[in-house]
């Protein structure tokens, strides 16, 4: 807002007072006009005339109604004008009101002159802030956020005393959501060790005495179960997942009917990579409280990770209204749910359905959209008009939530995919009814077309049976029926004449509303790449997706791979001949030589540049390899030895247990990824070609064997060896390695040791959290 | 007592919803894995099947079965009695019998029984002290496990009128 129109408001609104008689309001109506004179006052804020809004505040101070708005809004005004020692007293008196809200105790720290946006302080501030704190402590022995926030900045051993006092009441009490609460601090370098080092203390006490280091008191039983919970927790952090695993095992063992500890195994399990193993843990996390939505959402978000989307379905569908069952979903914009069986869906290969649920978030936010016109009447007919105010801000931004950038993207992505490989589901079946036989063929196309009647005839009557249900209310009334989904597989979704124009649609949106995001220019990168667009009005290259990224990120590997596949590309074109194409042309040579990563040097020279800066990064190293290979592809041996010869180097870790490398799983996957799609398609002959290539290169079999061998797979076992949970790499200790003949699965992730359990028959007694066997679902 | 302070122990009944919290504590709990009968029965029992929470952590039960007597009267048999480990030795098993004792002469209840492994002298102890006797033993009562044979305890219960 300008200073004008602000102005021009506040005069609106001392002219609507002066019509009031006796310059008060009705009784009736003092709360209507409490709120106005905020509003009136925070117009003025707005405008920066701060004096006179805070004389207008002093003036009106008995006609105000809400207390707890007008002392925010005075000590927001006193500290704007510089007046920090009235501003610190109205702090404390709001402490007083509410002694666990962190914007007080922030707004305390600015009027005392100790505070800093980035949570660094002096040796000296420290000593202070700490001295606050304590007298603080015994003013509001009750709140739990004085005694939380010196964790943030105390250090070493004075960190190490508070975080001890902090950690030992609530470990007695058992307070599942401790390592939530601690977690931030893991962003601190040193203090996960510091940490770690305490409670394996606190163990250790727990176990040889019964009580906390230095207590007579004796802990209750539980105090051991929390203790290990929170150690399982830890190491999780850490990636050290065989010692979180036995920690776990451990605590599940200790008292096997906490349910906390199932979902953490299953977290634990998640991270280590094997999906279908979380799943089942959630499940059986749920099946302990069949009462708990949470548990609930939990689970069919682990098995939507899973991709068992038609259990995921099942078991969402118990906490929605009878009859009306998976709609309910929908009208109740349940986005994460949504959001979650899109990206099933898309990695499934099932574009169709992932664009619906994608696009379904889409519509939710049209809805909000629409429905703020539902509050402008009424919002102004009673006066609430800060609130208001509010609720056109949050509509501005709406569209940058993080719900929105997820379905958007989700959108843009299967629409690139369409693009790529126009339904791909015909392609598919082509290659097979090629294979077959004529007569055969004539036969599938039958059996095909039976079970697409069929499958069709079903769902007619599905929906049927879920109109009547829901058409017919407990009061006998008749309702109105739901009208039946005409296109329950999103293929109408996939038939978009121009997929490309279609991504642009939410590509847009994206542009605008989350423009500070690396994804956003990705996804800009790869619909403009495929459109061939390069030829930009002028006016345009400012948005030029290469040029954001590198704004953004320019270290980015990501950024990397744009800028050298985009000029490229550019150098690999055509002269331009017409005029104006002449001229877009030079300023893209203008711009390539204004950026400095390419500044007087060959793309060539820019990508080993940038390897040469980043050589201890398996990712960058990576990108740096696949562009090689773009640039110069009879160097593809040398871009594979890249990746070959990177060093998963081991994380300093000060005198914490056991050794963790630096990789993580989403890396090593990703590059597996590459490896196998392009740098060794599945072709045969292409591995030939390879390998003679190879061999001539080193006039050597055994090395060109070697290097040829390092092909995915090779990856893959080194990996798998890195992570043994992971279900991606086939781990030793994954699910999936334990499927037995039958398809059951029978040997689960053992607690600590390699002794393998005889295998037991399916449906004995199987122990509490182990993953003996999947259970059968039956809901 | 293994705990310093004053923890609460309350108890809970069991309902479709939270069966999985028995079944949990019997699988740490006992050898026999129990059928789904078992699980209808101790529902069916109402009030004479409880859970007991240690600080709302699920931690022992009591399940039982109301049994028809020949005369009309109800019997009740307790199928299985247990508490976690790490949590014996603060009255949380005397607390679930105790519960279960309080409500039978309020219910018409005839008596309450059990069997005991006969080698299991502390369980045998433990139900003397709450006034049960031996009052029958059943040779090759257990299939899988040695000895084989269990006692049958039992304890009369006083109907409220014959009190005093």
């Amino acid at each position: 807002m300008n200073g004008f129109s602000g102005a021009k408001a506040v005069d609106i609104l001392e002219a609507y007072e002066g019509t009031l008689e006796d310059d008060y309001p009705p009784d009736n109506e003092r709360c209507e006009h409490g709120e106005m004179l905020l509003y009136k006052i925070s117009l003025l804020e707005e405008c920066e005339l701060f004096d006179k809004a805070l004389e207008e505040l002093q003036k009106k101070e008995a006609k105000i109604v809400d207390r707890l708005a007008f002392k925010e809004q005075q000590v927001s005004l006193l500290v704007k004008l510089g007046r920090l020692e009235e501003g610190e007293r109205i702090y404390k008196a709001l402490l007083a009101m509410n002694p666990d809200n962190y914007r007080y105790y922030e707004g305390l720290q600015k009027c005392l002159g100790l505070y800093s946006d980035n949570g660094q302080y002096s040796d000296d501030e420290i000593g202070r802030l700490h001295a606050l704190y304590r007298s603080l402590q015994k003013q509001y022995s009750w709140s739990s956020a004085v005694k939380r926030i010196p964790l943030d900045f105390l250090k070493d051993e004075k960190f190490r005393e508070a975080a001890e006092n902090y950690v030992r009441p609530l470990l007695t009490k058992g307070v599942p959501s401790l390592f939530s609460d601690l977690s931030p601090l893991y962003d601190q370098l040193g203090k996960a060790e510091i940490i770690e080092q305490l409670i394996l203390e606190l163990e250790n006490s727990i176990r040889t005495t019964g009580g906390y280091p230095g207590m007579a008191e004796k802990e209750p039983p539980s105090t051991l179960m929390w203790v290990l919970f929170l150690l399982a927790q830890h190491y999780d952090r850490r990636g050290q997942y065989d010692l979180s695993l036995a920690k776990i095992d451990e605590a599940i063992e200790h008292t096997p009917t906490v349910i906390d500890l199932y979902l953490v195994k299953g977290r634990i399990l998640k991270h280590a990579g094997d999906l279908p193993a979380a799943a089942a843990l959630a499940d059986e996390a749920r099946s302990m409280d069949l009462a708990d939505r949470y548990l609930n959402s939990e689970c069919v978000k682990r098995m939507l990770q899973a991709d068992q989307v038609a259990l995921a379905e099942k078991t969402a569908v118990l906490f929605t209204k009878d009859g009306d069952q998976h709609n309910n979903l929908h009208d109740m914009q349940c986005m994460w749910y949504e959001l979650a069986s899109g990206e099933s869906y898309f990695r499934q290969g099932d574009l169709g359905r992932a664009l619906k649920k994608f696009l379904a978030v889409e519509k939710h936010y049209a809805d909000m959209t629409e429905d703020q016109f539902d509050f402008h009447s009424y919002c102004l007919r009673k006066m609430t008009l800060r609130a208001y105010v509010e609720m056109l801000k949050f509509q501005d931004r709406l569209h940058s939530y993080p719900y929105f950038h997820k379905a958007a993207a989700g959108a843009i992505r299967c629409y690139l995919r369409l693009y790529d490989s126009p339904s791909p589901s015909v392609t598919e079946e082509d290659e097979e009814m090629s294979k077959l036989l004529p007569s055969q063929k004539k036969k599938m196309r039958q059996k095909q077309r039976k079970a697409e009647a069929r499958a069709k005839k079903e769902a007619e009557e599905k929906n049927e049976d879920e109109s009547s249900a829901s058409g017919v209310s407990k009061s006998g009334k008749r309702q109105h029926a739901k009208p039946v989904d005409p296109d329950p597989y999103g293929v109408k979704l996939l038939q978009v004449e121009d997929p490309l124009l279609e991504a642009t649609k939410y590509l847009k949106l994206l542009q605008k509303n989350s423009s500070e995001s690396l994804e956003t220019h990705l996804l800009s990168f790869e619909v403009n790449m495929r459109k061939q667009k390069f030829y930009l009005p002028s006016s345009q290259l400012r948005s030029l997706a290469v040029k954001q990224l590198l704004r953004l990120d320019a270290e980015s590997p990501d950024s990397h791979r744009c800028l050298i596949r985009f000029f490229h590309k550019v150098g690999t074109m055509s002269a331009p001949v017409s005029d104006s194409d002449k001229l877009i042309w030079n300023v893209l040579d203008l711009e390539r030589s204004s950026l400095s990563q390419l500044h007087g040097k060959s793309l060539i020279e820019a990508n080993s540049s940038f390897l040469e800066k980043h050589k201890e990064s398996l990712m960058h190293r990576a990108a740096a390899a696949e562009m090689l290979d773009v640039l110069e592809p009879e160097r593809r041996l040398e871009a594979i030895k890249l990746i070959e010869d990177s060093v998963n180097n081991v994380v300093p870790r000060n005198g914490a247990l056991g050794p963790v490398g630096e990789w993580s799983l989403k890396d090593c996957v990703a590059v597996h990824q590459l490896l196998k799609t392009a740098f060794f398609d599945s072709d045969a002959a292409s591995s030939l070609t390879m390998f003679l290539f190879a061999w001539k290169l080193f006039a050597d079999i055994r090395n060109a064997t070697k290097l040829l061998f390092f092909t995915p797979s090779g990856w893959k076992e080194r990996c798998a060896g890195y992570f043994p949970f992971s279900i991606y790499f086939e781990g030793t200790r994954s699910s999936v390695t334990s499927i037995s003949a039958d398809g059951n699965i029978c040997n689960a992730p053992e607690n600590g040791g390699n002794h393998q359990e005889p295998v037991r028959s399916l449906g004995s007694h199987s122990p509490n959290g182990k993953l003996e066997s999947f259970k059968e679902l039956t809901i | 007592m293994g705990a310093g302070r004053e923890v609460a122990i309350s108890l809970d009944g069991v309902r479709d919803k939270n069966v999985m919290q028995l079944k949990k504590l019997n699988t740490a709990l006992f050898p026999v894995r129990y059928n789904d009968k078992y699980y209808s029965d101790a529902i069916a029992a109402a009030e004479f099947t409880k859970l007991a929470y240690f600080s709302d952590i699920c931690v022992g039960a009591i399940a039982c079965r109301l049994e028809k007597a020949e005369n009309g009267a109800i019997r009740v048999y307790i199928m299985t009695l247990g508490v976690l480990a790490p949590y014996r030795g603060l009255g949380i098993g005397t607390k679930l019998l105790n519960h279960v004792l309080d409500l039978c002469p309020k219910r018409n209840i005839l008596d309450i029984y059990l069997h005991v492994q006969t080698n299991n002298e502390d369980g045998i102890n433990f139900y003397k002290k709450f006034g049960f006797e031996i009052t029958d033993t059943i040779e090759n009562y257990y299939a899988n496990i040695s000895p084989p044979d269990c006692y049958v305890l039992t304890k009369v219960i006083a109907q409220p009128q014959q009190k005093k």
